[in-house]
């Protein structure tokens, strides 16, 4: 059973996504704050990541970036999860080693199978 | 002359004489010797060494050499006196003159002592030789006979040799008082001609004085002048023919201005003669100061004019004086003289080229005269448009002063010295100083503020030389120091071609009030857009906040709705489908707003990329496929060729998704097509759908905010009534594109959004909010 670290301040969000992953099988931990997702990620390592990008203190660009440069978290699949649209926001992530990009509002019917066709492209 | 040669023959018979003398003193010694020898005839040298008889040949050789040489010196005496006298003679012949050629008297003198000294050494000799070496040997031999046949012979060749002497002597004598005398004649001869000569020279002198004074007496009237000029210089030079003659102006023809006849006292007018018919004569005339012909048959410049011109009037000699002016001959005063050859001598030549000078003058006055007249005619004529001028220039100066008294504009008129020359009342109540104050002070130390000094002074002097400016803004410093805005304009008047006359016509006005209303109102306008900034920064973030717990409520929604938290029943089923559905919309409002507030604010920016158009538009058919097909519309997608762009990938797929969903939405049954094509760097994308269509009266309402056309569609069919808005601005203000479109009620319509291939560098973004475009 693989274990999703969700790093997402908005606990709704979080609910949600929580909620679908678990029920699609998936154990999940959850970070409030980008820097104790970046602490998670790094100490116990998940098997993927869902990162909002618009965090209270670090934004997820910078979470992206700190995990990334660990050698513990160059390898974890991440998937950026927001609604925030900047332009170039998608080429910024992808291009700072980001897997998958799902934008907000997820759909509950398809959010599982991107994710898990995200996963599937990353092995 | 018979006088000289008779004292010649004087000189000649005293030498005679004393050579008789000579001769019988001789002859009486030679008698007494021969009595002697009679007596006691004994040879001189056959006598023995008896003392007696040596004493007595002693007696006899003494009594012969006695008279031979009394005679001797009395020769030498006689000589010598006459030399002296021909000396004299010759000397006093000379001395009546001034100039003795006193070197040729000198050198006769030395040639008769010559003479005199060779002749006596030659007699001397003579006796010597008989003596001592002829006598003996002839006495030796006596031969008595042979010895006075010798002696008379050697008497002979001395008498003939005095004789020849004297004679030479007289001859070349003769000779030099002959030539004096001749030179002495030519002398004489020089002279009368230069006191000839200094004669005519006077009268020259006197004619060319009473030329000049005539001159001055007549200079109103050149004819008079040139036939005096005639006159005076006929008989100055004794001429008969005096012509003064002057070309045509084409230098063609000269022609004659006045002819004098001397001997007839008679001015009368000369013909004129053609420089073609003398072509040589004109040519030497144009060249020539002065042309003297001698000889009007053989000079080569006259010999045209020997057969018809000098022929008919009989004359001989011309002489002509031509007259310049400015290095150009305008004429001659020609003297002919009538009847044979003459010369003209130097003076007469000098005298025509004085009198050809003098009547240059008379021409040069006549000519300023006249240049002088011309222009007092013209001055009076003047007088008389200055006059006419004066009164309607007053009329006119009437008309300025009360336009300039009662403008409501200051007026300024300001000299090339920037001193004021003209205040108005304007002028007075705007800058607080009065008419007296300004006038003649320097304009930009009274009225202008320090900080618009150097601008002003540029522009008066641009001013000055020609250049107008208008609306031109400086700071002026009124008389109670406040400084106030001035919009002035200005130009160059008066301007006369004189640099003195130049004026420069100032009229400005202030604008203080008008910039101050112009400075609020560029606050009030950047506040203004500030505050929109502000508020469309401020919808922009508060449209995330509302995104984020919207996001939850629609993945709840979609959560139950999907039944993952347990089975719902039919009517919660639909009660929680129309939750969803109106989260959805409101997601997508939000959305749009979001992205309108972001152009406005300046946020969103652009993103290039290099793409191919078939992979966007095969996205967008993806995204919206499902919606066709719940419709059963048919979606044909056309673009024939590979198109290149680079631009904002994301922003161009929003607008063409935003048309096509569009066109689907309001499309019943049908198709809709998208034709995609490029022209140059244009790229075009037609959407054309079957749908209802739009009346032209809602056509140009399309495209404004929450502007939804009304229809049986409108309720039916989700619309945030922003996305044609959106679209556009999109279009406007990211991609340098715009979109319009042709419609057909119940036909159909033709969205058509033209986009350049690559992303312009700049493009000119159009801030209007959407508040400004909203008008409901």
């Amino acid at each position: 059973m693989k274990t999703a670290l969700i790093i997402e301040d908005n606990d709704n969000n979080l609910e949600l996504i929580r909620f679908i992953l678990e029920k699609a099988g998936y154990n999940t931990r959850f970070a409030m704050t980008g820097l104790e997702g970046v602490q998670q990620a790094l100490t116990i390592p998940p098997d993927f990541i869902i990162l909002d990008i618009q965090l209270p203190d670090i934004n997820g660009l910078e979470v992206l970036k700190r995990i990334r440069a660990h050698p513990v978290g160059a390898v974890v699949p991440i998937i950026a999860m927001t609604s925030y649209a900047m332009a170039g926001d998608r080429e910024k992530l992808l291009g700072e080693g980001c897997t998958a990009y799902i934008e907000k509002p997820i759909d509950p019917a398809r959010v599982v199978a991107q994710i898990e066709q995200a996963l599937g492209k990353e092995r | 002359m018979a006088k000289n040669r008779l004292g010649q023959n004087k000189l000649c018979l005293f030498s005679h004489l004393s050579l008789m003398l000579l001769c019988v003193g001789d002859v009486h010694a030679q008698l007494h010797f021969v009595a002697d020898q009679i007596v006691e005839p004994v040879h001189p040298l056959k006598l023995t060494n008896q003392p007696a008889e040596i004493a007595l040949l002693a007696k006899y050789q003494f009594e012969q050499v006695i008279p031979i040489v009394l005679g001797l010196m009395l020769l030498v005496l006689i000589l010598f006196v006459l030399d002296q006298q021909l000396k004299k003679r010759v000397l006093r012949k000379f001395l009546t003159d001034d100039q003795t050629p006193k070197n040729q008297v000198d050198s006769l003198g030395h040639t008769n002592n010559l003479f005199l000294i060779l002749g006596i050494l030659i007699l001397g000799l003579s006796i010597a030789l008989y003596h001592f070496v002829l006598a003996p040997i002839l006495l030796s031999q006596s031969h008595l006979l042979v010895k006075y046949i010798s002696e008379g012979l050697i008497t002979l060749a001395l008498v003939g040799g005095y004789l020849f002497g004297s004679f030479k002597r007289g001859r070349q004598a003769e000779l030099l008082i002959n030539e004096s005398q001749l030179q002495m004649k030519n002398r004489l001869v020089v002279q009368e001609k230069l006191i000839e000569s200094e004669q005519r020279l006077q009268r020259q002198n006197a004619s060319l004085g009473q030329v000049t004074a005539m001159q001055l007496r007549h200079w109103q009237n050149p004819e008079e002048i040139f036939k005096e000029i005639a006159k005076i210089s006929a008989e100055t030079l004794d001429v008969e023919r005096v012509g003064v003659w002057m070309f045509s102006e084409d230098d063609k023809r000269l022609e004659g201005v006045d002819l004098y006849l001397k001997s007839k006292n008679l001015h009368t007018n000369a013909q004129s003669l053609q420089a073609h018919e003398f072509p040589v004569y004109f040519s030497h005339l144009a060249q020539q100061r002065i042309m003297a012909a001698n000889d009007v048959m053989h000079h080569p410049a006259t010999v045209e004019l020997t057969k018809g011109y000098a022929q008919a009037n009989n004359i001989g000699a011309i002489l002509d004086g031509a007259i310049w002016l400015n290095n150009h001959v305008i004429g001659a005063i020609c003297h002919e003289h009538v009847g044979g050859a003459r010369e003209w001598t130097l003076d007469e030549q000098s005298f025509a080229a004085s009198v050809a000078d003098l009547t240059r003058l008379t021409i040069e006055m006549d000519t300023r005269r006249k240049a002088e007249l011309a222009l007092l005619k013209q001055n009076e004529n003047l007088e008389q448009i200055v006059e006419a001028r004066t009164l309607s220039l007053q009329e006119s100066e009437k008309t300025f002063r009360y336009v300039v008294e009662h403008a409501p504009i200051s007026i300024l008129i300001i000299n090339k010295d920037a001193k004021i020359t003209e205040f108005n009342p304007e002028a007075e109540i705007a800058t607080g100083y009065s008419r007296e104050q300004a006038l003649g002070k320097n304009f930009i130390e009274l009225l202008v503020a320090k900080e618009s000094r150097k601008k002003a002074f540029q522009l008066s002097l641009s001013t000055l030389n020609g250049e107008d400016f208008r609306g031109i803004e400086f700071y002026l410093q009124r008389a109670d120091g406040i400084k106030v805005q001035f919009e002035c304009s200005a130009s160059l008047a008066g301007f006369d071609g004189s640099a003195g006359a130049r004026q420069i016509v100032a009229i400005g006005r202030d604008i203080s009030q008008q910039k101050a209303l112009e400075q609020s109102l560029i606050i009030a306008r950047e506040s203004a857009e500030s505050a929109d900034r502000i508020k469309s920064m401020f919808v922009a973030s508060m449209s995330h906040e509302l995104r984020t717990p919207l996001n939850s409520i629609i993945g709840f929604l979609g959560v139950v709705l999907q039944g993952m938290s347990g089975e719902l029943n039919v009517k919660q089923k639909d009660q929680l489908g129309r939750a969803y559905h109106s989260s959805k919309h409101l997601l997508s409002l939000i959305t749009d707003v979001i992205d309108i507030s972001k152009i406005e604010a300046g946020f969103l920016q652009v993103h290039v990329e290099k793409f191919d158009l078939a992979t966007l538009l095969t996205e967008v058919q993806h995204a919206v496929q499902h919606l066709a097909e719940e419709k059963g519309l048919a979606l044909i997608i056309e673009c024939s060729k590979e198109i290149k762009l680079e631009t904002d990938r994301k922003r161009l797929y929003q607008v063409v998704l935003n048309v096509v969903s569009n066109g689907l939405k309001y499309t019943e049954q049908g198709s809709v097509k998208v034709k995609a094509s490029s022209e140059g760097m244009q790229l075009t994308i037609a959407v054309e759908d079957t749908g209802i269509g739009i009346k032209e009266a809602d056509l140009q309402n399309l495209f404004k905010p929450f502007e939804r056309i009304d229809s049986h569609l409108k309720i039916k069919t989700l619309g945030t009534g922003l996305g044609l808005y959106l679209t556009r601005k999109i279009l406007n203000q990211l991609l340098g594109g715009d979109i319009s479109l042709t419609s057909q009620l119940g036909q159909g319509s033709i969205f058509t959004i033209q986009v350049p291939v690559n992303m312009p560098d700049v493009v000119i973004k159009n801030h209007t909010s959407i508040l400004e475009d909203y008008r409901p």
